[in-house]
């Protein structure tokens, strides 16, 4: 059995540090609600542990030694480019050998069962505290990483092609892009066409590249109004782009960006 | 003393015979009557405009009469530099002229006035194109091509069937006032300009190909552009008399009734054909029996004239069809209107030949006549759009045609207050 790639450098860190039944319960609260947190997370982790159970030694230098093992653990496995084992991307033997724990994929309960090397009677006695355990441990609110914040530019801009794409019907809309899709691409950098283009054939309403310049925004709402053209007409499609960017200009009086000056 | 004479000789004009004017006077009265013909034809420009404009959407009415108030100016300067020389210049086998460039050798006062309304004659052929290609033709690239269309393409061909020792003259090809000379002439160029710009921007649907209607945006102008040129195709008939003759009453009463029922014809066609009897095709209509009329207006009786614009009317409804199944985008239809009725009127000029009704001789260098100068206006034309398509662009920027080639072109706005334009000027 694997252990997978984030929970092995936790587990050999936390090893050194807590006794069995206490790095049960970590491994636990772990698998359960970190694992798939990202790394700003582990003093968080850590901090929730301590606040739970009685440890008696450093909090500090345990967070001291988690953080570099998390960070070489990732790097190692950048560079892996070994095919995948087990349905498992990283196989945890090339951290520091085969394993013989065993743990569920990331992102499921862990449970409460091989969280140590120890013969199995002892598992057994791991297992009653946490049985015990009346409540399974809340996530605490301020878990949630806050999404990034929104540029208004891109609200705008993204706003406005979307609502000129919702002008035409969702099938005649995906023939109209894939038959502009040359026009579409060519019109910006490489490194923002494809993206662009993909985020075009979705439904989001928000779309943020750091590299689209203005030049590269009023492009693309041309190829877009030549598409709209084409596919309903050019009598609607004045109307269509006329209405949106009043609509727009109505929304975000005093933005960040002129939506006439895509027009 | 002489423009005294030449006033009261044209106030007493219907009491006096022809034959009893002074041969200077007359020499004179028809002077001057070919310079207001001249000056009639000038003011048909303002009604293409006018018919043009309206037929275009707002955001393109200053261009189109920027193209149309430009072509004329080149066209009457291009006329003088080259077109007069290669029309009337010296023969070489009644292929092309050649003297009188820079209108070198020019002297006589009747061969000014000649030379005024044959430049208008020039403009008209020019600026046909104008309305065909609108919305969606870069205004230098137009520019271009009007210096090719009046002073080569247009006089080359004129030389063949107006100049006295033109080889289609020598066959007795029939077109008094150029219904193909001219109209067609001007047509065929407008055919191949269509062909090599392109449709408008979502004129045809691209799955089921179907034609979209784009409206202009004001009937109110293709009304009036109507009557002014209905005017005009007076002094365009009359005029081609080169003289005040007593031909000028039945030309002109030809012409009426040509326009008269070219306009009924549309009417008949559309009520058979159950379409909507719409205000821009009636228009048309009758600019299409003044079209087909002038070929034959000095040599068929009136009742033929009468029937020669019905004809052309319904040739016009189905010209303008056979044109959207071809997947063009003619704006104003002036290659039904002047090259497909001109075609009509043409092959009419030999049919109804007054004392000569029906002869297939006659019928047949008529067809061979008008066949020349499809083959040979479009062949130079489409030639000449392609190498300014080439070298300059031809087809406005899909961003322009957005905004209008009012703004993009011109950087001004046809109506200020009641447009919108919320686009940014750069």
């Amino acid at each position: 059995m694997l252990l997978d790639a984030r929970s092995y450098p936790i587990q050999r860190v936390l090893e050194q540090y807590l006794e069995p039944k206490n790095l049960a319960y970590a491994m636990r609260l772990w698998s359960t609600h970190y694992i798939t947190q990202p790394n700003i997370s582990l003093q968080r982790f850590v901090d929730d542990f301590y606040s739970r159970q009685p440890i008696s030694t450093s909090s500090y230098g345990l967070y001291s030694d988690l953080l570099p093992a998390m960070m070489s653990a990732l790097q190692a496995r950048s560079q892996f480019t070994g095919e995948p084992i087990d349905g498992y991307e990283f196989p945890d033997y090339d951290l520091g050998g085969p394993s013989t724990l065993s743990a569920p994929p990331a992102s499921r309960p862990m449970p409460a069962v091989s969280v140590s090397s120890e013969p199995a009677g002892k598992i057994e006695a791991v297992e009653a505290p946490l049985a015990q355990e009346a409540q399974p441990p809340e996530i605490p609110k301020e878990t949630e990483p806050a999404p990034p914040p929104k540029d208004e530019k891109f609200v705008i801009f993204s706003s406005f092609i979307r609502q000129l794409l919702n002008g035409v019907n969702p099938e005649r809309r995906e023939k109209m892009l894939y038959r502009n899709r040359i026009e579409l691409k060519s019109t910006c950098k490489p490194q923002v066409a494809e993206p662009l283009y993909a985020w075009l054939l979705t439904d989001s309403d928000y779309f943020q590249h750091s590299e689209i310049d203005i030049k590269e925004m009023t492009a693309v709402t041309h190829v877009i109004y030549m598409g709209l053209c084409e596919y309903q007409g050019p009598v609607e499609a004045d109307r269509i782009l006329m209405k949106v960017a009043g609509n727009i200009n109505d929304t975000y009086p005093f933005a960040s960006l002129d939506i006439n000056q895509l027009l | 003393m002489k423009f005294l004479t030449l006033g009261v000789v044209f106030l007493l004009l219907p009491g006096i015979g022809f034959a009893a004017i002074d041969p200077e006077v007359n020499e004179m009265l028809s002077i001057m009557w070919l310079t207001f013909c001249a000056m009639i034809v000038f003011f048909m420009q303002s009604a293409f405009a006018l018919i043009e404009s309206g037929m275009s959407r707002a955001k393109n009415a200053v261009n189109v009469m920027m193209k149309n108030y430009f072509d004329v100016c080149i066209a009457i300067l291009m006329f003088g530099v080259t077109g007069y020389a290669v029309m009337y210049g010296e023969s070489i086998q009644g292929w092309i002229g050649t003297d009188k460039f820079f209108l070198n050798g020019v002297e006589n006062g009747r061969e000014f006035a000649f030379i005024l309304f044959n430049s208008m004659f020039a403009a008209t052929a020019a600026t046909i194109s104008s309305g065909a290609m609108a919305e969606r033709t870069k205004f230098h690239s137009y520019a271009i091509s009007a210096v090719f269309v009046s002073g080569l393409i247009y006089p080359l061909f004129a030389h063949w069937a107006w100049n006295p020792s033109g080889w289609l003259q020598r066959l007795e090809f029939v077109d008094f006032a150029g219904s193909t000379v001219v109209h067609s002439v001007g047509a065929w160029v407008a055919l191949a300009g269509i062909i090599v710009v392109g449709p408008r921007l979502g004129r045809f649907d691209p799955d089921t190909s179907e034609p979209r209607e784009i409206r202009g945006h004001n009937l109110m102008l293709v009304t009036l552009g109507g009557f002014v040129l209905w005017f005009g195709f007076f002094a365009f008939n009359t005029g081609s008399t080169d003289g005040f003759t007593d031909q000028v009453g039945k030309i002109a009463l030809n012409t009426a009734y040509s326009g008269a029922s070219g306009a009924l014809g549309v009417i008949l066609i559309s009520y058979i054909r159950r379409i909507p009897l719409l205000l821009t095709s009636t228009v048309n209509g009758s600019l299409a029996g003044l079209v087909a009329v002038a070929a034959g207006c000095a040599t068929m009786e009136p009742m033929f004239a009468a029937l020669t614009g019905l004809i052309s009317g319904a040739v016009f409804s189905f010209g303008r069809d056979l044109i959207l199944k071809m997947r063009l985008d003619d704006v104003v239809d002036a290659v039904a209107v002047h090259g497909i009725s001109g075609m009509w009127g043409t092959v009419a000029a030999g049919m109804f030949f007054s004392g000569d009704l029906f002869n297939p001789q006659r019928i047949m260098i008529q067809v061979f006549g008008l066949v020349v100068a499809l083959l040979w206006t479009l062949a130079a034309s489409f030639t000449v759009f392609s190498i300014i398509n080439i070298i300059f662009g031809l087809r406005s920027t899909g961003m322009h045609e957005q905004r209008g080639l009012d703004h993009s072109e011109h950087n001004e706005i046809g109506y200020p207050e009641f447009q919108k334009s919320t686009f940014r000027a750069n």
